[in-house]
């Protein structure tokens, strides 16, 4: 059975802690789901990286779901003094982790590598990034 | 120039990535997880030229080597606004 050729590859980073909830609801829902382990942020956190290939309407369910699932935090972080200063103590800080960072990019094209092959997507210079 | 991004099984992914390198594509393969049943899969990154895009995708149709009626193998062209090695 062929789908109708996703137009939209959202690509979320989140914090370790939310992506296990985050792709089994978007499996659940019935999204194709990719999921790379990464690094990053300002604690240099675990993260990781999801992508999801969809279509405009996927894209506001997808919404919903990440803005359910990935809720932002407040951290401690205590930043190390390593001068040699015996004594001195720096005073820990709060951050603000979690959430997500959500980019969206067009996909122009869509093969498969077996299967039938598709009609070209049409696509409409008006929108290329060029 | 285009981003070709390919989700493939692992076994796929090194035939498809072996056949790419082969033909002096740059290819860079992140392991990833995926679906339903948290296989291990890889996705492929390959930066071409806008008039290479289906020569490459050619050199992976024949890499992957599945047959069936099925869709399987995704490869999504996405649009680069810049690319340079440095």
């Amino acid at each position: 059975m062929n789908r109708p050729d996703p137009t939209r590859l959202a690509i979320a980073i989140v914090q370790i802690d939310d992506v296990h909830d985050l792709t089994h609801l978007l499996i659940e829902r019935g999204f194709g789901v990719t999921r790379i382990d990464a690094a990053g942020g300002f604690l240099r956190r675990e993260n990781a990286v999801v992508l999801v290939a969809t279509d405009e309407a996927g894209l506001t369910r997808f919404h919903a779901i990440v803005r359910q699932t990935c809720r932002t935090r407040i951290a401690t972080w205590v930043p190390a003094i390593d001068d040699g200063t015996v004594g001195l103590y720096a005073d820990p800080v709060d951050v603000e982790v979690g959430g997500a960072v959500l980019f969206v990019l067009p996909i122009e094209r869509v093969e498969y590598l077996s299967g039938v092959p598709n009609e070209a997507v049409a696509v409409d210079p008006g929108r290329s990034l060029g | 120039m285009k981003l070709l991004l390919s989700i493939l099984d692992d076994r796929s992914a090194s035939r498809v990535a072996d056949a790419l390198v082969a033909k002096r594509y740059g290819v860079t393969r992140i392991n990833t997880v995926g679906g339903f049943l948290k296989r291990g899969n890889a996705t492929l990154l390959v930066g071409v030229e806008d008039s290479q895009v289906d020569e490459a995708i050619k050199v992976m149709r024949e890499a992957y080597g599945h047959a069936g009626e099925e869709q399987t193998g995704p490869v999504f062209v996405l649009p680069v606004a810049e690319g340079q090695r440095m």
